[in-house]
């Protein structure tokens, strides 16, 4: 009979389709989707170029050949746009990975970057130092640039304050981490207001700060992100199964031999790294590391490293288009600070998925 | 091989168990006991290492605890727990894999015949068609099975396992006490906690009874599941019969309405 047939069906449609079958999916989607957008987010600026000069343009200089590019189009378009693009991709990439394991540590589906603190950190530090009126390069940090270095220290000690704080009996409990970085985030927004107040003549370029931007960024960034974003992913690699494990709650990781408290260390001082040196180049940008892994998790599921590699990937997706409709919404050149793209964006879209998944798992 | 010497366990600066001292030798499969709150979940955390002794020593297959690295721990004994809060998202083979965690290498990742293993804990419970299933899709008892199958890929001489069979039907419990003793045989030490005093009788060499924080009755399953001893434990009348096929006792409840010294017609399951 038909109602037997109907009922023999299985309980979720995710069933249908294997997992590992369903991450390929994601992920191919994904990493195609990221090498045309590369190419095409290229395309936009408040200077027009022709597609076909963009297409031969980048092609030349992948290839190493020589392009009849003249100068100034070379500059827009490699120099500019391609470095910011690339950026962007970067910073998409740690934002979307960061989040993906706060959540997992914490196994709070609101824990991002700014729950534990650490992007608050970040941008009190820059803050800070654009008020004290820091130069914009020390002789110690010639490479660095002052500000992003402000931030990566900020960002480090917003993670000890918060680290300090939610220890209880010599373990990091996942209840009282996220406590104590809700504590430090808040004291720190105020701490930033009061920068704020106190120095009305930065409030600009610290507004800018907090919003998040890439304007004026490119290939000098890149390379400063680089070995903060490879040592960060690295770490967070190597301690991804553990993430499964985590996942089944304190008691069964140390049952599987696993020293939870190490390991949750060590993935917080990584996800801390991609974090801070994307406050440091961009400012403070929300919604990616939230949104994204919900996105991906919502696509695909399971196990960490598959969702890993998704949420980077969507991540940076997601960005690059953000960064894309920041500079070219505004007419004649303006910007739009980034970050009030990806809420825009994030937000209403986040909601709608939400609402969504309740509807389908309600009764 | 267990043991513990003048054990204090407990968690934080509350003691739950106090003057535990216990010996469960190679092979033997020991029924842990007692009421609610009498600290048997306490006792199996103490022992598997999420807890750690707030005193005296503990030993596990003749190795000292304290000197024991978490990885070795897990390499030495393995828990089913009593039940998930919730299951994550991940299928049953990823879970049983799992298992094979404290074998790993620094960098490496599960091998080959991690999944060997893990793949033949799966058959032996009965679960390898459930291999990629997700895990929230699962029922209860098929849920409990596979955290059983994860306990035996971790290929540990020590098994403990906390209530692992109280979600599960009568034949399912049969069928996971069958796996046990084909895991006796085989030299391994079992220690369960366990609320059915029948299955417990039946399937235990020994048993171990809790009580406001001690240790209160240790022996062979003959010498202390008596109607006496439990009646005094539980704090309600228990008469004791024998099992008509193999002779084991049983424990039988009494409703208040039958009167107390009605006839019995087995031998030795009177009690007055």
């Amino acid at each position: 009979m038909m109602t037997t047939a109907t009922t023999r069906t299985p309980r979720t449609g995710r069933d249908r389709m294997p997992r590992a079958a369903r991450f390929r999916r994601t992920a191919l989607c994904a990493l195609a989707a990221c090498g045309l957008s590369v190419v095409a987010a290229c395309l936009f600026g408040p200077v027009a170029i022709p597609a076909g000069t963009v297409l031969h343009l980048i092609a030349a200089k992948l290839s190493g050949a020589a392009s009849h590019a003249d100068a100034a189009t070379t500059l827009v378009i490699w120099d500019i746009r391609m470095g910011r693009t690339l950026l962007a991709l970067l910073v998409g990439a740690s934002l979307g990975v960061a989040g993906t394991v706060f959540q997992g540590i914490l196994r709070n589906p609101l824990a991002d970057p700014f729950t534990l603190g650490v992007s608050s950190g970040a941008a009190f530090g820059a803050s800070l130092a654009i008020m004290l009126g820091v130069p914009a390069s020390l002789p110690l940090l010639p490479l660095v640039g002052t500000l992003p270095a402000a931030a990566m220290l900020g960002a480090l000690c917003a993670l000890c304050a918060v680290i300090l704080l939610g220890r209880s009996g010599g373990r990091l409990r996942r209840e009282s981490l996220v406590l104590a970085g809700v504590v430090v985030a808040t004291f720190l927004a105020a701490l930033i207001s009061l920068v704020k107040s106190l120095d009305e003549e930065s409030v600009a370029s610290i507004v800018f700060w907090i919003m998040g931007s890439f304007q004026g960024r490119g290939w000098t960034e890149c390379g400063l992100v680089l070995p903060w974003f490879l040592g960060g992913m690295a770490i967070i690699w190597r301690f991804s199964r553990e993430l499964d494990i985590l996942a089944l709650g304190d008691t069964q990781a140390r049952q599987l031999g696993m020293p939870a408290d190490r390991v949750r260390l060590w993935l917080l001082v990584g996800a801390s790294m991609l974090t801070g040196t994307c406050v440091a180049v961009s400012g403070v940008i929300g919604f990616v590391g939230l949104v994204v892994p919900h996105l991906v998790r919502m696509a695909q599921g399971g196990e960490h490293r598959p969702l890993l590699v998704s949420s980077g990937l969507v991540g940076a997706l997601l960005l690059l288009w953000s960064d894309v409709l920041a500079r070219s919404l505004l007419p004649q050149g303006a910007e739009l600070p980034v970050g009030v793209v990806t809420a825009l964006l994030g937000g209403p879209f986040f909601c709608l998925l939400l609402r969504q998944r309740m509807h389908r798992e309600a009764p | 091989m267990i043991t513990l010497r003048n054990a204090v366990c407990g968690h934080g600066s509350t003691t739950v168990l106090q003057d535990v001292n216990l010996h469960v030798p190679a092979g033997e499969t020991v029924g842990l006991l007692g009421p609610n709150g009498s600290g048997k979940t306490t006792l199996l955390l103490t022992l598997s290492g999420v807890l750690p002794p707030l005193g005296g020593t503990m030993q596990i297959q003749g190795r000292d605890t304290a000197s024991l690295a978490p990885r070795e721990r897990a390499r030495l004994l393995a828990s089913v727990p009593q039940r998930m809060g919730e299951a994550p998202d991940m299928d049953s083979f990823s879970l049983v894999l799992m298992g094979r965690y404290p074998y790993i290498s620094f960098f490496g990742g599960y091998t080959d015949e991690d999944r060997r293993i893990a793949r033949a804990a799966m058959d032996e419970t009965g679960t390898g068609h459930l291999a990629s299933r997700s895990v929230q899709t699962l029922s209860g008892g098929e849920f409990q099975r596979v955290l059983i199958a994860r306990a035996l890929a971790q290929q540990t001489p020590c098994l403990l396992l906390d209530e692992a069979t109280s979600g599960l039907d009568i034949a399912r419990k049969v069928e996971v006490f069958r796996l046990l003793r084909t895991r006796r045989a085989q030299g391994i030490t079992i220690v369960t906690a366990i609320h059915d005093l029948n299955m417990a009788a039946l399937y235990c060499d020994r048993l171990i009874f809790l009580k406001n924080g001690r240790i209160a009755l240790d022996g062979p399953v003959h010498d202390v599941f008596t109607a006496p001893a439990l009646s005094e434990l539980y704090e309600t009348p228990i008469h004791i019969v024998s099992h008509p096929l193999c002779g084991v006792p049983q424990a039988c409840f009494t409703p208040p309405d039958v009167p107390p010294n009605a006839p019995s017609e087995i031998p030795g399951g009177s009690h007055d």
